[in-house]
């Protein structure tokens, strides 16, 4: 035998997966070829590793559940064809759960977290967007004009359960001109209204426990820029038909601590 | 390094080496024989058997955080 060989045996040699006489044969090269050794060395270093329990848990039977419950037809399929003269092999148990463990060791290692995020935040910036076109669209885009933010805030108490911060850039070129309830992603949200020369701003807070939370950014999409950011515990969302440097000045003043 | 971590990345980051997958998940972890394995992927004993020496070779130059092995 040589390498070569040995190579292609090595690993039905470690799994027992060898007759007899294959066996001794790869047996005997290891012996004689320190090279091979080491390939047998490393090979069961990976084996060691894949028998570590941290690489493996039990998948929750809540989880069982739900892929069961999603899977009405395979499931009867299985039994049905399990009273048959069809033949199940047993493994066919192991290789569901197995197809569950990659899955799960995906989800939980692979940097899903961010991608589920960005879908979280596109669902929201469309939201956004949506609220922001309606209020212009639906002669809806102030419940309580005024452009002091004394009298903007206080009209948020009772109508909402948090109390957003209000503040006029007016000096800085952002006037408030009032703010109104709108609804977010499923929940009431404090909208406030600013106008930058002929454009409206609409700027929508709400508490950051929501779970609506996402990372800050800047973009433009269906042709409006977008703002969001995070301060002193409130979720802020910018939406305006503003140039986009003019909407990253007033972001940068609303995140300016007051 | 985190070891299970590694693994784990490497169960996923090989979406086009599905079969290397397959045929670790089944072995490793699930202790299928290569009869077995060759049954359930549909693929002869002997794909089965080259297909885990890759999978395992690979597994080995992650683990080992190797660029390059000189095993073979």
């Amino acid at each position: 035998m040589n390498c070569h060989e040995c190579y292609d045996y090595i690993d039905a040699y470690i799994d027992n997966e060898l007759d007899a006489a294959a066996t001794i044969v790869v047996k005997q090269h290891l012996r004689d070829c320190s090279r091979c050794q080491q390939l047998f060395e490393a090979r069961k270093a990976v084996g060691a590793l894949l028998d570590n329990p941290q690489v493996r848990f039990e998948v929750p039977d809540s989880l069982l559940g739900k892929i069961q419950s999603v899977l009405p037809v395979a499931r009867s399929d299985v039994k049905q064809r399990s009273g048959s003269r069809f033949f199940i092999p047993w493994f066919t148990v192991p290789l569901a759960l197995a197809a569950t463990i990659a899955v799960m060791l995906g989800l939980l290692f692979l940097n899903q977290g961010g991608m589920s995020d960005r879908s979280r935040g596109n669902a929201l910036a469309q939201d956004v967007i949506s609220s922001h076109v309606r209020s212009l669209l639906a002669t809806h885009l102030l419940d309580v004009p005024s452009t002091d933010q004394h009298t903007v805030k206080p009209w948020f108490d009772g109508k909402l359960k948090f109390s957003p911060p209000v503040r006029d850039f007016a000096d800085q070129g952002f006037r408030l001109i009032g703010g109104r309830l709108d609804y977010i992603n499923g929940r009431e949200v404090a909208a406030l209204v600013y106008q930058r020369r002929l454009h409206i701003i609409n700027l929508f807070i709400w508490p950051l426990e929501s779970g609506l939370n996402t990372a800050s950014e800047s973009f433009t999409k269906d042709g409006y820029n977008v703002s969001h950011w995070e301060r002193d515990g409130f979720v802020f969302w910018a939406v305006s038909d503003v140039n986009a440097e003019d909407l990253r000045v007033f972001a940068g003043l609303e995140m300016q601590q007051s | 390094m985190n070891d299970a971590y590694n693994l784990a990345r490497w169960l996923m980051k090989t979406k086009k080496m599905v079969d290397f997958r397959e045929v670790v998940v089944l072995r490793e972890l699930e202790g299928l024989s290569y009869k077995e394995i060759s049954e359930v992927s549909g693929v002869p004993l002997g794909t089965v058997m080259s297909r885990l020496a890759r999978a395992r070779h690979q597994l080995y130059l992650l683990l080992s955080d190797r660029k390059q092995h000189d095993l073979l």
